[in-house]
This record gives structure tokens, C-alpha cells and sequence, in this order.
């Protein structure tokens, strides 16, 4: 999945890569996605990184919580981001996917997905044992 | 296991939930069999998290066998899940076995060998000793069952009494009863009559007036079973039918009794004369296939003709009452067909046939000179 600038400065970490799997997920069903960092400044720093589905920046539906990563001068690593689906109250909605990276609390960047994350709910159905009359 | 009759109705209650946030429509479908047998379907909505009890009113299958029962469940036109019950259906007849003979009444209990006339268009007939039996059935079951039952007088063997692999043990049938087939048609005429063992209580005093048997029709009032009459026992009832019998008149043989003594004799007169009354002389002769025995001093016969009962016939008897034929209907749509005032109707209703059933009545009668 490609990203783009939300808001934020670039300059201070870049995601080179973010894998995940098929953009439509059943709801309440728990996926991965994997972000590749690049720390491009000389000096390595700490950051704090968090992927939500939102309708809007900020608005986090469903986040994979924070994830506090170092990267060293020049150096890059995958951080996994786990994320469990909305539940929905209609059979199918679609989210923003925001990836939000912090330094000691402060903001650096959030990008967001071009594509967004479509949720649907597969009907199901449980059953008592049978009683005859 | 739940067990039920084929063709039986009953109702499946299942209690459905749907565990998502969206309310969906579904369709559930009950099957039966290894096959999936469609038998009854619901459409229902379920909204977000709710439960909903459904019935699904289930006609049983038809064969015998076990089931199991599957719940197949669409929305939307796909199939989302499918369920198996966790008990099997038990597919089977209970009527099988139960049908009970309940009561055999004989009255009077004393009989006489006795030869009586009754007068025919043809001539006179010849019968024995009047009697009424009556039989009670009772059928526990809940579908009407139809028996045609025999009777026979004779002797408990002693062992074992009842049916086994078809055959009745325990009981030997004698020959006492009338059998009276009269034709009187302008190809032949005749009044058949003879001793026979079994009987069937037909023609309830006379030309089945007031007889309780008659023809079989199934439920959907289609003629069954020929055109024989069957006495008819309702779903968990019993039911009496009683007839007016004669025994044969055929018990009784020739015998010669002793004009002085009153001895029947058995075997020569002579030597009867010579042991029991010395200096009684008699002339015996024959002729022309007749035959006597007279006081030689001209004072008249030494013996004289009388009938007997026929070695066996005196005594005590018992009675055995069967139903070798006993039925009931099964429904079946499409069984069959048959042919009724000359159209072609489809049957729904199959016959079964159940076990035989057997009852007996120690010295039921006893059979006098």
C-alpha cells in the first residue's frame, strides 16, 4: 500500500514499505500490517508509531496501539502493527488507514493510505439442539 | 433417539441467533437423511445479537430407518452454515407388537355331541350344538388396526404357547366345529356341510346383521384389503365381535349298546353275551351289507343302534383364538395405485401387516354325551 503526507514534516523518518493483505477485512477479524522505517538523519532516534482506521486524522476507530521502535543513523527496520477490524452496525463501511509516528511525544508525520480498508460483516448464525414434539 | 411412525407429523424447534452487529434475513432449511431430504423450511430476520425460536412442522419419512437431521441455513442465496442434530430419527412402526386379544367368551360351556336337523331349500341339514363365542380385542396403538381372527377348539400342548418365526406353537387343533357351505345355483345345488378345525367368526348372527366386520378403507376412504370383511379395532380402543356357532355335527358314531346291560360294545356281541350274561342265547346275522343280533327264544333284539361321541370328542376342550391377519396403514403418498369404480386413484397410504397374535382358554367347553 502506497502512503502520502497527512500532515506533519518530512524529513525526519520515512516508511519505504507498508504490507498488508487484501484491503477488504471481515469485521472484528485481527490482521498485521508491516511498516519498513528509515531513520535518514546522522543521528539515531527513538520513535513512537501507531497505525489506526479512521474516518478522518485523529478519528481512531480501531488502533494497533503504540509501538516504540530506534532506528540508527541511516538504518531501517520492519515494525508489525497489529490492528483489529471495526465492528459495524451496517453490513459494510470502508476506513482511512493513518500511520502516525512520534518522537518523545511530539509529532513528526502522519501519512495515510491512498487506498482505504473496506469492513464488511458476513452473515452468521448459531443454532440450539433440536427439540421434537 | 426420538422415535416416531413414518409419515407421522410433529414439529422441530430449533432456536436461532445471530452473534453479529448486523441484523441479516435467513432462510433455514430442516433435511433429513443421508440424502439431505428437504422437509421444511423458514424465513426469518434476526436482528443484530437476537435469538428466535422457529418450528418446522416435519412429515416423517415414509421407510423405516434411522435419520439424522441437518439444518442448512442461506442468506442472502448462499448457504452460511449447515448444522447436524446431535440425536438420529428413529423411523419406525410401534405397532408392531401389542395388539392383545383381551377376552374369549363361550357360552354355554357344556355342549353335547349331539346331531341336530335344520330343514334347507335342498333338504334336511345337519348340525351340532349351538353356542356364542365372543372375541376382545384392544389395540394400544395410535392408528386403527384391522384383524380377520380364527378360532378352533383342541388341546394346549403344554410347552410353549404363541407365534414363533410365524408358525403358532403350543396349541393342536381338533376337528369340532361346522363348517355349512350351502349353493343353491342352476349350475349346482348342495348343502355342503363337514367338521372343520378353523373358523373365522364371520357373519356375526346371520348375513352380518349386526356384525361389526366389514370392508377396509384407508383414511382417504379408498377400498382396501379385497372384499373381505375385517373387524375393525380403533386407535387405543378395543372392540367385541361375537358370533353364534355350531359345533360339527359330526361327533357322534354307531354303536352298539347291550339290550339286557346297557353296555356299548366294543367289540364282538357274541363274546358280550358269552362273558356277561352266560345262558343267554342269541343268533347274530348278516346280510346284504345289514346286520343284528336277536334273543334266539324269539324275545327280541340283543342290541340296538346308538350314536356315541367319536373317540375324543367327550370331554374337556380348550380354545385358541388368532389373528394371523392383522393390519394397518401407513401414510406413503404415491405408494401405489388401484382401481376404484374404473378410475385409477393413487394410493397415500401403504399397508402393513403386523406380528400374529395368539390367545388361548384352557377347558373352555366340555363336550358331554
Amino acid at each position: 500500500m502506497n502512503l502520502s503526507k497527512a500532515n506533519g514534516e518530512d524529513g525526519h523518518i520515512e516508511v519505504r514499505e507498508l504490507v498488508m493483505e487484501d484491503p477488504d477485512f471481515e469485521s472484528e477479524t485481527s490482521h498485521v500490517a508491516h511498516a519498513l522505517f528509515h531513520n535518514p538523519k546522522t543521528s539515531s532516534f527513538d520513535y513512537e508509531s501507531e497505525l489506526y482506521l479512521g474516518k478522518t486524522i485523529g478519528n481512531k476507530v480501531v488502533t494497533s496501539g503504540v509501538k516504540a521502535f530506534s532506528l540508527p543513523a541511516g538504518g531501517s527496520k520492519t515494525v508489525d502493527f497489529s490492528v483489529n477490524m471495526p465492528q459495524l452496525t451496517i453490513p459494510d463501511d470502508s476506513f482511512h488507514v493513518y500511520l502516525e509516528i512520534k518522537h518523545l511525544g511530539t509529532l513528526l508525520i502522519t501519512f495515510i493510505g491512498t487506498e482505504d480498508v473496506g469492513v464488511f460483516v458476513t452473515p452468521a448464525v448459531e443454532v440450539t439442539d433440536i427439540t421434537w414434539d | 433417539m426420538p422415535q416416531f411412525e413414518p409419515g407421522g407429523v410433529h414439529g422441530a424447534t430449533i432456536t436461532f441467533s445471530n452473534p453479529k452487529s448486523v441484523g441479516f434475513d435467513f432462510e433455514a432449511i430442516l433435511c433429513m437423511g443421508e440424502g439431505w431430504e428437504e422437509k421444511a423450511s423458514a424465513s426469518f430476520h434476526l436482528d443484530a445479537g437476537q435469538s428466535k425460536p422457529m418450528t418446522f412442522q416435519v412429515t416423517m419419512p415414509s421407510t423405516e430407518g434411522t435419520y439424522p437431521v441437518y439444518i442448512k441455513v442461506n442468506s442472502g442465496g448462499v448457504v452460511i452454515a449447515t448444522f447436524v442434530g446431535t440425536e438420529d430419527i428413529v423411523i419406525a412402526s410401534t405397532a408392531l407388537v401389542g395388539l392383545e386379544i383381551t377376552g374369549i367368551n363361550v357360552s354355554p360351556t357344556t355342549l353335547t355331541a349331539a346331531r341336530h336337523e335344520y330343514e334347507t331349500s335342498l333338504g334336511l341339514g345337519y348340525w351340532g350344538d349351538t353356542f356364542t363365542i365372543s372375541i376382545t380385542f384392544a389395540n394400544p396403538f395410535n392408528s386403527d388396526v384391522w384383524v380377520k381372527p380364527d378360532y378352533a377348539f383342541g388341546k394346549l400342548a403344554g410347552g410353549e404357547f404363541g407365534f414363533l418365526e410365524g408358525e403358532l406353537q403350543g396349541f393342536n387343533a381338533e376337528e369340532l366345529l361346522y363348517f355349512r357351505l350351502l349353493l343353491q345355483s342352476s349350475a349346482i345345488e348342495g348343502d355342503y356341510s363337514h367338521a372343520t378345525s378353523w373358523q373365522k367368526p364371520y357373519d356375526a348372527r346371520g348375513q352380518n346383521t349386526l356384525s361389526n366386520m366389514a370392508f377396509v378403507y384407508d383414511p382417504d376412504g379408498v377400498p382396501r384389503a379385497g372384499d373381505e370383511r375385517w373387524i375393525r379395532i380403533p386407535a387405543g380402543g378395543s372392540i367385541t365381535t361375537v358370533k353364534d356357532a355350531h359345533l360339527s355335527s359330526d361327533l357322534q358314531v354307531k354303536a352298539l349298546q347291550c339290550t339286557t346291560c346297557g353296555e356299548i360294545i366294543t367289540g364282538s356281541v357274541e363274546e358280550h353275551y358269552e362273558s356277561n350274561h352266560p345262558g343267554v342265547e342269541i343268533t347274530c346275522w348278516s346280510w346284504g351289507g345289514l346286520s343284528g343280533c336277536y334273543f334266539t327264544d324269539g324275545s327280541g333284539e340283543a342290541v340296538t343302534t346308538v350314536y356315541v361321541p367319536a373317540e375324543g370328542v367327550a370331554g374337556l376342550h380348550d380354545l385358541c383364538v388368532v389373528a394371523w391377519n392383522a393390519i394397518y396403514f401407513v401414510y406413503d403418498p404415491g405408494c401405489g395405485q388401484t382401481r376404484v369404480g374404473g378410475q385409477i386413484v393413487t394410493l397415500n397410504w401403504r399397508l402393513e401387516e403386523l406380528v400374529p397374535v395368539a390367545a388361548a382358554v384352557p377347558d373352555a367347553i366340555n363336550i358331554t354325551g
